[in-house]
């Protein structure tokens, strides 16, 4: 390999890396903050309207966070797997909730 | 790797990463952040605009004439309605908006949208309805922040909504990327080229950060219903047991088809004052002069923090109250407070005041980062004379929107002076005119050389402002001698405003005209790599 | 009271810039350990002023406020009083 294909392979190894962030940012982000204001609106103590209001409020927080996450992660893909298992959790306690009635 | 976690690198790369993440969220949509922002700082004088932009009205002195006065009209021209709707103006309004609901024909599809011009009137100070010219006053640039124009207002709200959340980001990360936060606040060095751009930015946005992130993040939440639906998925299967427990409305009554005259409004007015604690806002009569009537009303959100203010219903014909809104839950409150936050109406004369001068800082703070992107790519051009395309595009997009969209705001207030009185559709025409000039604005800025671009648009803008009052002055009764006379501060403040804002260009466009950048002094090396222009001062 | 807040806040202001390295030069050669804590001290009391004055809803927003006119006037006039 010469040092010219190095410096290319280096660039495209950064595009990858930058569009990894991007998803995990993005898409990403909105999805693990929907996903925990499912979750939250579900778990969080107090009546229903107080629940779900407050998860919302919350939400916009987790959304910020997570972008900046996506960026501060040590690598695009630790940023994308990190976030994908923060937003499972969030899904997976909101579906069991749910599946398990009580609310809606 | 065994990197030391919290300190050293670590925490260095953190930094730059947060820095890297600030630049381009605030660049992507940091056009549509500046008109947002420049147009909501606007809006926070509203109604003063209201009234500016209908010079023939007189000032409001009894707020309840009007109302008895609206009442009076609606009963001549909707005797009949649906339902009737009366803003209670205060004495800076122009005037009191009234709308109506036409009764649905059996067969007939209800008229959708707001504002159909056959079933409003504006209804002054003395009662009766105005023959104002025809105008949006300064609601336009309270809708145009959130609505945009030209777009339905799902899309627009979207891309707002998304603006917010970039910009909350940016905020977040502008703060996370200091390592001394007051030092970079408090120091500001003149004449230091890309040094005293971040220190400006740095100012503007540190001096009213408390305003910048609660004006960012609450209004993502006037916007949550649309943006971030989801914990209403998760808990209701019918989202409108939700808003009925938000938004509380007294009790839907059929018509009784009985003609009966409606009661008296004044009384129910201080009645409700006392019983609401405060002023009444909003005058709401469901089946008008009819067995069935209802009569709501709500308290003003002038009068208080939380923008969910309570309402009480009457029975129309005997005026004994009917319904009361329950108290509202702590969630329902604290939202309502984050609401009422961002629209500001709870504030007086001086607190108006301090909104309006954040919002100015805010919009310094979105520009001046604009501005910062180029200055600092600029020194570290590899060839001056031939700058990337990419490069070329942020300089000519930040003249059309940081000179540009201003210039389009004064445009849309010399339409509101020049255009013809009894023009067919004249509301949108001033609009119209706006987006016209701002397009050619716009154009120009595209292929003129961007130093002399923007020394000649930010003297335009000065100029246009400047001219504003002096119009007032010659061709109108409410020229600024007139309403010091007559102490009418509302219009006298807002001429002022005009010819203060119009200075502040004109010292900003004599500045760009005297700027002479300093030689280059080094010649173009190979930059350090881990040089950091962010890193704060020295 | 609101002036007693005013006050209070300038000061706050005040003590904070005068504690960063770009403004120590203002005032004689001294240990400037202390000007931070009370800066800070500064401003709880100028937001205990505004909420006194102002009431537990409008007292904070009017003190911080307040905070943000104080550290205006404090960058304006440090840094344009310079040379």
């Amino acid at each position: 390999m010469t040092s010219a294909d190095r410096a290319t392979d280096v660039r495209w190894r950064r595009h990858g890396d930058n569009l990894l962030r991007l998803i995990a940012a993005v898409p990403g982000g909105y999805a693990v903050a929907s996903l925990w204001a499912m979750a939250l609106a579900r778990i969080l103590p107090g009546d229903r309207v107080a629940a779900t209001i407050t998860a919302t409020l919350i939400a916009f927080v987790v959304c910020a966070v997570a972008v900046m996450w996506a960026y501060a992660a040590r690598s695009g893909w630790r940023a994308l797997w990190t976030l994908t298992i923060a937003g499972g959790i969030g899904g997976a306690i909101a579906w069991a909730s749910i599946a398990s009635g009580g609310r809606i | 790797m065994g990197v030391d976690r919290f300190r050293g690198t670590d925490m260095k790369g953190f930094r730059q990463s947060q820095s890297t993440l600030h630049t381009w969220s605030g660049l992507l949509l940091g056009w549509i952040l500046f008109a947002v922002f420049v147009a909501g700082t606007a809006a926070y004088w509203r109604e003063a605009l209201n009234r500016w932009t209908r010079p023939e009205l007189a000032q409001i002195e009894q707020p309840e004439r009007v109302v008895s006065g609206a009442v009076a009209y609606l009963t001549k021209r909707a005797p009949d309605a649906q339902s009737w709707f009366i803003p209670v103006p205060t004495t800076e309004s122009a005037g009191s908006q009234v709308f109506w609901q036409p009764q649905v024909e059996k067969g007939e599809e209800r008229r959708r949208g707001r504002g159909r011009r056959d079933t409003q009137a504006l209804i002054g100070a003395d009662g009766q309805a105005v023959t104002a010219r025809e105008t949006r006053g300064g609601d336009f640039f309270y809708r145009f922040h959130f609505d945009l124009h030209y777009m339905p207002v799902f899309w627009a709200r979207w891309i707002v909504g998304i603006a917010a959340m970039f910009m909350l980001v940016a905020i977040l990360t502008g703060i996370v990327t200091h390592k001394k936060i007051f030092r970079d606040f408090f120091t500001l060095r003149r004449g230091k080229g890309q040094r005293s751009w971040l220190d400006g930015h740095n100012a503007s946005a540190v001096l009213a950060l408390p305003f910048h992130l609660m004006i960012t993040y609450t209004g993502l939440v006037t916007l949550m219903a649309m943006l971030m639906p989801w914990a209403v998925v998760a808990n209701y299967t019918d989202e409108t047991k939700l808003f009925a427990a938000v938004f509380p409305q007294a009790p839907v009554v059929e018509r009784a088809e009985r003609v009966v005259p409606l009661t008296p409004i004044a009384p129910l007015l201080r009645d409700a004052e006392r019983e609401l604690g405060g002023p009444v806002g909003y005058v709401g009569v469901t089946n008008p002069n009819d067995a069935a009537a209802r009569i709501t009303m709500t308290r003003a959100g002038t009068s208080m923090l939380s923008a969910r203010t309570p309402s009480i219903a009457y029975d129309g014909v005997t005026g004994r109250e009917v319904w009361r809104a329950p108290a509202p839950d702590g969630a329902t409150v604290t939202q309502g407070a984050m609401v009422g936050l961002h629209a500001g109406r709870f504030g007086d004369f001086g607190i108006r005041w301090l909104y309006f001068l954040c919002g100015i800082a805010g919009s310094i703070m979105v520009a001046s980062g604009l501005v910062l992107w180029t200055v600092k790519r600029r020194e570290r051009l590899p060839d001056p004379a031939r700058p990337p395309f990419g490069f070329r595009m942020v300089e000519r997009l930040n003249i059309g929107f940081v000179a540009g969209f201003p210039i389009a705001m004064t445009l849309y207030l010399w339409a509101n002076r020049l255009l013809p009185l009894g023009m067919e559709r004249r509301a949108d025409g001033e609009i119209n005119a706006m987006f016209v000039g701002w397009g050619i604005v716009f154009a120009y800025a595209l292929v003129r050389q961007p130093n002399r671009a923007w020394v000649e648009l930010l003297g335009l803008l000065a100029g246009l402002l400047l001219a504003l009052p002096l119009y007032n002055l010659v061709a109108l009764p409410t020229g600024l001698v007139a309403t010091i006379l007559r102490g009418d501060w509302v219009l006298a403040g807002a001429d002022l405003t005009l010819a203060g804002l119009g200075a502040g260009f004109a010292f900003a466009a004599w500045r760009v005209h005297r700027f002479r950048p300093k030689a280059r002094r080094r010649a173009v090396r190979e930059m350090p790599v881990s040089s950091n222009a962010w890193a704060p001062a020295e | 009271m609101i002036l007693l807040a005013l006050i209070a806040a300038v000061a706050a202001l005040s003590l904070l810039a005068l504690a960063t390295d770009r403004h120590r030069d203002r005032l004689r050669p001294h240990n400037r350990r202390w000007l931070r804590p009370a800066g800070w001290a500064m401003v709880v009391a100028a937001l205990a002023a505004a909420i006194v004055g102002w009431g537990p809803v409008y007292g904070p927003i009017g003190g911080i406020g307040l905070l943000m006119l104080a550290a205006g006037a404090n960058l304006l006039v440090l840094n344009l009083t310079r040379r």
